[in-house]
C-alpha cells in the first residue's frame, strides 16, 4: 500500500524532534512505490528504534534487508558514490504500508550497526549481507557465512570479485561441450 | 480410561474413512499409463501446439542471421552465416545445439524472423519439436549439429573462397595497381 | 577444511541453553527425505527433546543475483523460473511487473487475465505440493500421490499455457508469451469442477485423520507477534492469525476486482499458528485460488497479449522494490539500474521460505525430533527459494 507522503513528513519531523537534530534525515523518492527514508548509517539504530517502536509509526515488519556494492559512479547524483549501499524495508503490521531505510556505508571496511535485536529475523538478512558482500555487523550475535562455505574467500556480490579457478581442488567452470566440435 | 479408548476409536474410525476413499480408487481405472510401451497414442501426439520438445532448425528456412544464438541467454546456440556461391543471401555453414544446457526458454524461438506454413503447421526456422526422449549415455550425445560435420567443412571451405575472391575483386576495383591481397573469412 | 574448524563456524557465539552431559549431536540432512531439497539441521538432542539446532543452508546456493548483474534484463527471466521451481510463474510475475514499474511499460488487458491464470494455477500446484508432502513427512504416502495426481492434471493445463511443465518463462516484460483459445478456457472451467470436489475429498482423506491431527495441532505454534517478527509472510503468516495478503493490501493486476476471502489461521483443532493450522489455511487457500479462477474465467476478453516493448531495455537510473504474494509469502524484488547499461545493476529477491527458515533455531528448542519434522514441513519450505 502506498504510504501517505504527509506520513513520511511527519517521520522525518519526528526523527528530527525526537532526537533533536542530532539525526540527519532526508526523504527521498526513489521509487513509485515506497518512499525512502536516507540517513547517516552512525544512526541506523536510532531510526530503526523509532520507526519500530513509536506509537505512530510502528513498523515493526521486517521485509527485507538489502546492499549493493556501488563500485563504478553512477549517474543518478544521489548514488554517486563509491561504497556500500544498505537498504531496509520496513512494513506496518496493520496496515502493510512500507517505508524503507537507507544509508551509505564507506568502502573501505564497511561497518553498520545491527538491528538483529529488532526483529527475529534481522539476523539471517544480514548474514547473508555479511557473506555475500563483507559488510560487517557491529555487535551482530551470530554472525557466520549463510550461503558459502566457511572457507570461501571473498564476497561475490562485490562488483570486484573474481572467481577462483578451483575451489578445494575442484574447478569451478567447465568448457562447453560446443568447443569440443568447432570447426574453426 | 474412556478417552483412551474413544481416541482409539476415533483413530481407527478416521483411518478407515481415509483407508475408503483409497479403496474406492481400486475400483476405477488408473489414471497412470505403461510408458512406453502400452500408450493408446504416442505421446507426441497428445501434446499441445506449442509443446517446448527438443530444438529443431529447419536448414533450409533458416537465412543465418544469428538472432536466435544472439537471444541465448547461456550459448547453446553456435552457428555461423557467410556468402558462397551457393545461393543470394548468407549460407548456413554450421549450426550445433548444446540440448545437455538448453533450458527450453522459448526465447530463441521468438527472437527467429524466418517463419512459413499456415495457421496449423506454422513454425520458424528454429522450432520446438514435439519429442522429449533425447536421453544419451554421455554429454556429448546432447550435441546436435544440423549441418553434419563434413558438409559444414566443406561449407566453410567455400566460404573462405568466396571472400578471398570477392576481397579480391573489390582491391581490383578501388585500387588496380596495387597488388593483390588475400582476404580472410 | 577439518572438521574442527566446521565445527567452530557452526557454532552461534552465544549459548543458547548450557550442554549437560547427556547432550548428543545429530546430523540432519542435507540429504534427508524430510528436508526438500538439501536443507541441513544441525541437532543436538537429549534425549528425544532437542535442546538447540543449527540451520545450515546453502547447498543449492547458484547466486542467481549475482548472474542477473552480468545479462540484459529480458534474459534473466528463466532464472526467476528458478528461484521457486514450484512456483515458478509467481516468480515470473514479480520481476515482470518490478521492471515494468521502473520502465513504465504497458501490459495489455488480457495478458494481466493470462498472467493471473497461469499465476494462480502455479498457486494451486505449489499447495498442492505443501499438503501432500507434510503428510508424506509424517509418514503417510497416499496423500501425497493424491496431491500429485491433481498437480499432473494441472500441468497438462500449464503445458496448453505456457508449452512447458515446470519452469515456465511464461511473462514477458509488457505481456505474455503466447496466446490460448477458448478451448483452453472451457478445458480451464470444467476441470475446476472437478478440483472442488478432489479438495473436499483430500480433505477427507486426511484433514480428518485422528493420527494426522494428533501429530500437528499445538506442534510448533508461532503467535502472530512472533510471526511478524520472524518475517513471516504468504500462508505461514496468514495461518497465525494475521490476515495479510498482499494481493488484498497491495493490490497488483486485476487483484482489485476479484472477490475472495483471506483464510487465516482459527486453532480449530488446537491453538491458532500451530501447524494444522498451517496446514488447513492451505487447502482453504486453495479453494481462494479456485474462485479467483472462475471469476478470471468470467471476465476474460480477446485482446492483444504483448505491448511494444523496446528491444535493448535500459532502465532510467533509479531503484524499486517491488513485491507481490507468490504462493510461499511475499516475494519482493529489488533492482537497481545504473541508466546506462542494459543489464540491472543489482538485483535482490526476498523470497518467503528465506524468511520462514530464520524461526526454525528458536522454535526447534525444546521440541521433539519427530515434531522437527512437522514443524519443518508445515511451513512448505522450497530449498531453492532459501539459498538462491
Ligand atoms: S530455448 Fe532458451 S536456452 Fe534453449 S537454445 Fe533457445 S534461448 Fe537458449
Ligand atoms: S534459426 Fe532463425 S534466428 Fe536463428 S539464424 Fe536461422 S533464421 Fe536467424
Amino acid at each position: 500500500m502506498n504510504f501517505p507522503a504527509a506520513h513520511l513528513e511527519k517521520l522525518a519531523k519526528l526523527v528530527d524532534s525526537v532526537y533533536n537534530g542530532a539525526v540527519s534525515s532526508e526523504i527521498v523518492q526513489a521509487d513509485t512505490k515506497i518512499p525512502v527514508l536516507k540517513i547517516n548509517s552512525r544512526d541506523i539504530r536510532k531510526v530503526v528504534e523509532l520507526v519500530v517502536h513509536h506509537k505512530d509509526l510502528g513498523f515493526t515488519y521486517l521485509n527485507t534487508i538489502s546492499g549493493t556494492h556501488l563500485a563504478e559512479t553512477r549517474e543518478d547524483e544521489s548514488l554517486d558514490l563509491k561504497g556500500f549501499e544498505m537498504f531496509y524495508v520496513f512494513s506496518n503490521s496493520q496496515d502493510f504500508s512500507s517505508l524503507a531505510i537507507k544509508t551509505t556505508l564507506p568502502e573501505n571496511n564497511p561497518e553498520i550497526d545491527t538491528i538483529d535485536d529488532f526483529s527475529g529475523s534481522a539476523n539471517w538478512f544480514e548474514r547473508e549481507i555479511f557473506d555475500l558482500l563483507g559488510v560487517n555487523f557491529k555487535n551482530s550475535q551470530d554472525l557466520r557465512r549463510i550461503m558459502l562455505p566457511p572457507d570461501w574467500e571473498g564476497h561475490p556480490l562485490r562488483k570486484d570479485f573474481k572467481e577462483g579457478s578451483h575451489y578445494n581442488g575442484i574447478p569451478t567452470t567447465r568448457s562447453s561441450e560446443l568447443e569440443a566440435i568447432r570447426i574453426e | 480410561m474412556t478417552t483412551y479408548l474413544k481416541n482409539i476409536w476415533e483413530a481407527s474410525a478416521t483411518v478407515f474413512e481415509g483407508m475408503a476413499i483409497t479403496f474406492s480408487y481400486l475400483l476405477q481405472r488408473p489414471i497412470t499409463v505403461q510408458y512406453p510401451d502400452r500408450l493408446k497414442e504416442p505421446v507426441p501426439k497428445t501434446l499441445p501446439k506449442n509443446y517446448r520438445g527438443r530444438l529443431m532448425v529447419d536448414t533450409e528456412l533458416c537465412t543465418a542471421c544469428a538472432l536466435c544464438q544472439k537471444a541465448c541467454p547461456i550459448d547453446v546456440i553456435e552457428m555461423k552465416g557467410a556468402r558462397t556461391e551457393r545461393k543470394k543471401g548468407l549460407t548456413l555453414i554450421y549450426f550445433n545445439i548444446y540440448h545437455g544446457k538448453c533450458m527450453y526458454c522459448n526465447l530463441c524461438v521468438e527472437a527467429c524472423p524466418a517463419e512459413e506454413g499456415d495457421e496449423e503447421a506454422h513454425h520458424t526456422a528454429i522450432y520446438f519439436k514435439k519429442d522429449f526422449e533425447g536421453s544419451g549415455y554421455e554429454l556429448k550425445d546432447l550435441v546436435e549439429q544440423f549441418i553434419p560435420r563434413e558438409e559444414a567443412i566443406q561449407r566453410l571451405k567455400e566460404a573462405e573462397e568466396t571472400a578471398a575472391k570477392r576481397a579480391a575483386k573489390a582491391a581490383a576495383e578501388s585500387a588496380p595497381a596495387e597488388p593483390k591481397k588475400e582476404g580472410n573469412a | 577444511m577439518t572438521s574442527a574448524t566446521r565445527e567452530k563456524e557452526l557454532k552461534p557465539r552465544v549459548e543458547i541453553t548450557q550442554i549437560s552431559g547427556t547432550e548428543i549431536e545429530v546430523n540432519m540432512g542435507p540429504h534427508h527425505p524430510s528436508t526438500h531439497g538439501v536443507i541441513r539441521f544441525i541437532l543436538f538432542i537429549d534425549g528425544e527433546i532437542v535442546v538447540r539446532a543449527v540451520p545450515d543452508v546453502g547447498y543449492l546456493h547458484r547466486s542467481i543475483e549475482k548472474i542477473a548483474e552480468s545479462m540484459p534484463y529480458s534474459f534473466f527471466m528463466p532464472y526467476t523460473d528458478r528461484v521457486d521451481y514450484v512456483a515458478a510463474i509467481n516468480c515470473n510475475l514479480g520481476y515482470a511487473l518490478a521492471i515494468e514499474a521502473m520502465g513504465g511499460l504497458e501490459v495489455p488487458e488480457r495478458a494481466t487475465w493470462l498472467r493471473m491464470i497461469g499465476v494462480e494455477l502455479n498457486r494451486i500446484m505449489s499447495h498442492l505440493v505443501g499438503v501432500g508432502a507434510l503428510p508424506l513427512d509424517l509418514g503417510a504416502f497416499t496423500p501425497f500421490v493424491h496431491a500429485l495426481r491433481e498437480r499432473e492434471h494441472m500441468m497438462d493445463l500449464l503445458e496448453i499455457l505456457t508449452g512447458t511443465r515446470m519452469n515456465n518463462n511464461y511473462i514477458r516484460f509488457g505481456g505474455v508469451c503466447q496466446d490460448v483459445d477458448d478451448e483452453f478456457l472451457k478445458k480451464l472451467e470444467k476441470y475446476l469442477d472437478h478440483f472442488v470436489l478432489f479438495l473436499e475429498e483430500y480433505d477427507r482423506l486426511i484433514g480428518t485423520n485422528k493420527i494426522f491431527i494428533e501429530r500437528l495441532k499445538n506442534v510448533g505454534i508461532v503467535s502472530g507477534e512472533k510471526a511478524l517478527s520472524y518475517s513471516f509472510s504468504g500462508p505461514n503468516l496468514r495461518a497465525s492469525g494475521i490476515g495479510l495478503d498482499l494481493r488484498k493490501v497491495d493490490p497488483y493486476c486485476f487483484y482489485n476486482d476479484m472477490k475472495f476471502d483471506v483464510p487465516v489461521g482459527k486453532g480449530i483443532k488446537g491453538t491458532v499458528g500451530d501447524s494444522f493450522d498451517r496446514y488447513i489455511v492451505r487447502i482453504e487457500e486453495m479453494a481462494e485460488c479456485e474462485k479467483i479462477l472462475r471469476q478470471i474465467l468470467s471476465k476474460i476478453k480477446e485482446g492483444p497479449i504483448q505491448s511494444k516493448v523496446p528491444k535493448k531495455l535500459v532502465l532510467p537510473a533509479g531503484e524499486a522494490y517491488h513485491h507481490t504474494e507468490s504462493a510461499r509469502g511475499e516475494l519482493g524484488y529489488h533492482i537497481i539500474s545504473d541508466g546506462k547499461s542494459a543489464s540491472p545493476y543489482r538485483i535482490k529477491i526476498r523470497t518467503g521460505s528465506f524468511a520462514s527458515m530464520t524461526s526454525l533455531a528458536e522454535i526447534f528448542k525444546g521440541m521433539m525430533v519427530a515434531d522437527v519434522i512437522a514443524y519443518f514441513a508445515s511451513l512448505d519450505i522450497v530449498a531453492p527459494e532459501v539459498d538462491r
